[in-house]
């Protein structure tokens, strides 16, 4: 039967894989451009493949799962460090100085390797280059507020090793933190590419790119000039040096100097002092001069510039310029000077190529002074300099977005997690024909997300009011009390919730809550009850008869359904206090960042702050039980760094942040 | 007596909690294989599922929440459906079957009366 491949393709989800015409193209056609779809397709098929060799390997489905959550983020490569560089240097190194020991740390992590094998693999950095490079790291993290704050009683860490090391372990080696940081980094790499040249860079290059065309051919010119007194064969067979050639223009010397005293140079070279063939060609030439003078001179006239002649003939007799030196002079003029031909210009010659030095070198002496920018050009650069302080500001903001993003990411799922333990709760009491519990249930699960925070068009709103009142009742009346109380009037907030009380006659009366937080009977008068008050001034408690309210009832005078509402309270007061907790964690942690004008809001005493982790300090340790082995490595680490104590830190609130942070075990 | 009663319940629940979260972690992992294998959930979205999954598998207190996570998983990443509607069929059947042993006692009992 033949297969209906139209069907097939109809079936297929469109737009999870690509269609099959595109993926026959890419096989069959090697220009054709592969779809992402496809791309993507294949890299999840590969991470398939790697997950079921992992499965067959280990077996066990939570590592498989821890496996397949892990984060890969490539390195920054040479060309993304040089566009960082080119926003800002300084940045540029604090961003590299982040990669390379946060990736070590994740190769650790991955290899199971210690720190100091992970470097001995790489070889770069060393191993003290490291250390001080992760110090760095640490230190430029421990100088932001914001990254203080969200570890309780971090102030009280004095030694700075520890301060280190535990924010290595939270934020540096923290996969997530890592992943999300690259992005960003990557992000500001792109738009650093669009950048423009700097145009004073621009210009000194221009600069300099002359000057180097000009060194060249000043170099070429050298070269030539090498060739053409090589051939004059000095005694040493040794060519004039490139720094000879430089030489002849000391003292500003013109292109004619310059040739003079190369000239003299090369007479000297070969054993004819220039000096004395100088005298030897101006006496020369006064002898020539006198001879002529000689023939229409008479008497006494005619006696001097014989003497004269004679005089300069035995000069130049002394000076004793051979005929052999003759050649070799002639020789060497021809080489410097060149000769004249028919139509009597001076060819051949270094004459030409020294002036051609002379101008080259001007060349480059202009060109490397030419830096001075136009208007535009300094408008450019402005321009230019306001976008990589932009873009500097932005790098510099990555890292503590991402440290940021990474926590608010772990309470917004443990926040869900609590969500869902409210609603399987409600689940629950359905099945078991608990209507009113249910919907209990379901409304507190309202409740918590309005008095607590949530996502508002993609911005995150907190009820300061709100949750700093039930905070404050928590910490005014303990945790098992206050939250109960606070919890029932949650309840009570549910439209037509009511309970039901014994009154002081032992008649049951049912209570509704209003706004103001009252009770109320079906009458709408207010409850009221006898309340203990302790004596101002004097020993002992008065009996005092106050409106009724959740904070104000006895508890232990529900009766009936209103019991069972009380006992189902406690069982649920955990999950409660424990939303309450992030909330509060979540929300102090934030508020420089998003929230500053309402920072007074949440703002708690000393004493009532101390409260508050000794009221859920308690729930902490249940926490650590339950996240321990989730969470040894910090430990190892820590470890590693010889650090064996923690002082004044609460090392519960310590482990809890770690879990939230997502820092897995060390798999063994 | 009353005291290790209530103890051996808990010990019990809790055996049965942490093997019906091992299950669903098997189950969860070999969904999220073929997920990608087929093509329905992508390299980037295995990575935060199977972060979500493992956090979320560490809290589970009670079948009720298993089942509230799964059905908000299958919400946001439909490649797991399949886990979440076989505990769900599981759960039905579950329920039916205690129906039905409470009807049948009912009318065991009518009969007992019946014939008393």
């Amino acid at each position: 039967m033949p297969v209906n491949f139209s069907a097939a393709a109809e079936t297929a989800p469109q737009q999870q894989q690509p269609k099959a015409v595109e993926r026959v193209a890419a096989v069959i056609r090697p220009d054709a451009v592969i779809p992402n779809s496809l791309i993507e397709l294949q890299k999840a098929q590969g991470e398939a493949k790697d997950l079921k060799q992992y499965k067959a390997e280990h077996g066990n489905p939570r590592d498989g799962l821890s496996q397949a959550g892990k984060t890969e983020s490539p390195p920054l490569s040479p060309t993304e460090q040089k566009q960082l560089e080119r926003v800002n240097p300084k940045i540029a190194k604090e961003v590299s100085d982040f990669d390379v020991v946060s990736s070590v740390r994740a190769e650790m992590a991955a290899t199971k390797k210690t720190e100091a094998e992970v470097l001995a693999t790489r070889g770069v950095p060393l191993p003290a280059e490291f250390k001080a490079m992760a110090d760095g790291v640490a230190d430029r993290l421990i100088a932001m507020k914001y990254v203080r704050e969200l570890i309780p009683n971090f102030d009280k860490i004095t030694k700075p090793n520890v301060r280190r090391a535990v924010i290595d372990a939270l934020f540096v080696s923290n996969d997530l933190v890592r992943e999300k940081y690259l992005v960003k980094v990557r992000t500001i790499v792109s738009e650093a590419a669009k950048l423009s040249v700097d145009p004073e860079v621009a210009q000194k290059e221009k600069a300099t790119t002359g000057g180097k065309a000009a060194e060249a051919l000043k170099q070429k010119t050298v070269d030539r000039i090498q060739k053409r007194l090589g051939n004059i064969g000095d005694k040493n067979d040794k060519l004039i040096t490139p720094d000879e050639v430089e030489k002849l223009f000391e003292g500003d010397r013109t292109p004619t100097e310059a040739a003079d005293t190369l000239f003299g140079k090369l007479l000297a070279e070969k054993n004819i002092d220039p000096v004395n063939y100088r005298t030897h060609r101006d006496n020369q030439s006064r002898i020539t001069e006198l001879n002529g003078q000689l023939k229409s001179a008479k008497g006494e006239e005619k006696g001097k510039i014989e003497n004269q002649i004679k005089v300069l003939t035995e000069q130049n007799k002394q000076i004793n310029i051979t005929t052999d030196n003759e050649v070799q002079i002639s020789k060497v003029r021809e080489q410097v000077y060149g000769h004249e031909d028919e139509l009597h210009q001076r060819v051949g010659g270094v004459m030409a190529d020294l002036q051609k030095l002379h101008d080259q070198q001007q060349h480059i002496e202009t060109a490397s002074s030419e830096t001075t920018l136009s208007p535009d050009q300094q408008q450019d650069q402005g321009a230019l300099q306001v976008e990589k302080e932009r873009l500097g500001r932005e790098l510099q903001k990555a890292l503590v977005d991402s440290i940021e993003s990474t926590v608010v990411e772990q309470y917004d799922e443990l926040s869900e997690i609590n969500g869902q333990k409210f609603l399987a709760d409600a689940e629950k009491q359905k099945k078991q024909g608990q209507v009113e519990l249910a919907k209990d249930a379901e409304h507190i699960n309202k409740v918590m997300v309005e008095d607590g925070s949530h996502l508002e068009n993609g911005k995150r709103v907190y009820n300061f009011k709100k949750l700093k009142e039930k905070l404050t009742y928590i910490v005014d009346h303990g945790k098992d009390d206050g939250g109960s109380r606070s919890m029932l009037h949650d309840v009570l907030t549910r439209d037509g919730r009511t309970i039901t009380v014994f009154d002081k006659s032992g008649s049951e009366v049912t209570l509704h809550q209003k706004a103001d937080g009252k009770l109320y009977r079906e009458d709408d008068s207010v409850y009221t009850v006898d309340v203990q008050v302790k004596n101002v001034g004097s020993e002992g408690y008065t009996s005092k008869t106050v409106d009724a309210s959740t904070d104000t009832i006895s508890l232990g005078s529900l009766v009936g359904e209103s019991k069972q509402l009380l006992d189902h309270i406690n069982s649920q007061r955990d999950v409660y206090l424990h939303q309450l907790r992030l909330d509060y964690q979540l929300a102090t942690s934030s508020l420089h960042i998003w929230n500053l004008g309402q920072a007074r809001e949440m703002s708690f005493t000393n004493d009532q702050r101390a409260k508050l982790v000794q009221e859920f300090g308690i729930e902490d340790v249940k926490e650590v039980q339950k996240e321990a082995k989730r969470i040894a490595n910090w430990k190892q680490m820590l470890e590693d760094r010889g650090v064996d104590s923690i002082e004044g830190f609460s090392g519960t609130a310590l482990l809890m942040l770690l879990s939230l942070l997502g820092v897995k075990k060390k798999e063994d | 007596m009353m005291n290790d009663n209530m103890a051996t319940d808990v010990s019990v629940k809790k055996d049965f909690i942490e093997q019906l979260k091992k299950r669903a972690a098997e189950l969860l992992f070999d969904a999220l294989i073929a997920g990608l294998d087929n093509g329905s959930l992508s390299f980037e979205d295995s990575k935060k599922s199977a972060r979500k999954i493992e956090m979320h598998i560490d809290q589970l207190e009670s079948p009720e929440e298993l089942l509230v996570f799964l059905r908000s998983l299958d919400q946001k990443y439909p490649s797991f459906r399949s886990v979440f509607i076989k505990f769900k069929a599981e759960e039905t059947l579950l329920e039916d079957k205690i129906k039905l042993e409470s009807v049948q006692q009912r009318l065991k009992n009518l009969t007992a009366n019946y014939a008393g």
